[in-house]
């Protein structure tokens, strides 16, 4: 399992995102993915390779057509909306 | 504390001016933060009425730096995400700051810390509770 958390530039908010992404995946037990942090451009190009693209909002229509599992967050902060999120689609 | 500012990009200055002021960056590096929410929208609204503004790490950046500036009230960042507090972060490049940034993504993850970031009147409770990450 391949996940790449996506924010504008691939080192602020994605870094946060990935960080979270990584504690609700331990929450949840579950093992055996790799989280990524990328900006919107590289996240275009590497989304046929991950199985998952988490984002926000606002960046998800951006990433329109991706054959990976689109899941979007509101708040990247927010560990139990990311967990919630995660549990939907991985549980 | 308290700065002054009718939209994001007065909001993301008052944050910015500091990281200048500082010596830490550019000026040219605050104008490339307002460009981000510019083009890509609010999603530096990491939690309610907190933002964490930045543009890409490089030139326009002296030292990897964290600033905080709490608006006087809180103004539309887009699509309705009121913002009170504006954090600016800047990095020399792609990995350096990772350590500091989660950091503060684990303070402001804690409801309470929040509270206080938005609620203070004075900065003292604030620099308390945020010490760790504003530092010097």
């Amino acid at each position: 399992m391949r996940i790449v958390a996506v924010c504008g530039l691939g080192y602020g908010t994605s870094v946060i995102l990935k960080n979270n992404i990584e504690k609700a995946l331990r929450s949840l037990h579950f093992e055996g993915a790799t989280v990524e942090a990328v900006g919107v451009a590289e996240a275009r190009s590497l989304g046929t390779l991950a199985n998952m693209v988490v984002t926000t909002e606002e960046l998800a229509p951006l990433l329109e057509g991706l054959t990976a599992k689109i899941i979007s967050i509101r708040h990247v902060i927010d560990i139990d909306e990311i967990t919630k999120a995660l549990a939907k689609v991985l549980l | 504390m308290g700065a002054a500012a009718n939209n994001f990009a007065e909001a993301i200055t008052a944050a910015g001016e500091l990281l200048v002021e500082a010596g830490h960056a550019k000026p040219e590096y605050i104008r490339a933060m307002i460009q981000v929410v510019e083009e890509l929208g609010p999603y530096i609204v990491i939690a309610d009425g907190i933002a964490l503004a930045h543009a890409a790490p490089g030139d326009n950046v002296m030292k990897n730096s964290i600033a905080l500036a709490v608006l006087e009230k809180s103004v539309d960042f887009g699509s309705g995400k009121m913002v009170k507090a504006v954090f600016a972060m800047a990095a020399t490049d792609h990995d350096s700051h990772i350590e500091s940034l989660g950091d503060l993504a684990a303070l402001l993850a804690d409801a309470q810390i929040r509270t206080v970031l938005l609620t203070a009147v004075e900065s003292q409770p604030i620099e308390l509770v945020l010490a760790s990450v504003l530092g010097e």
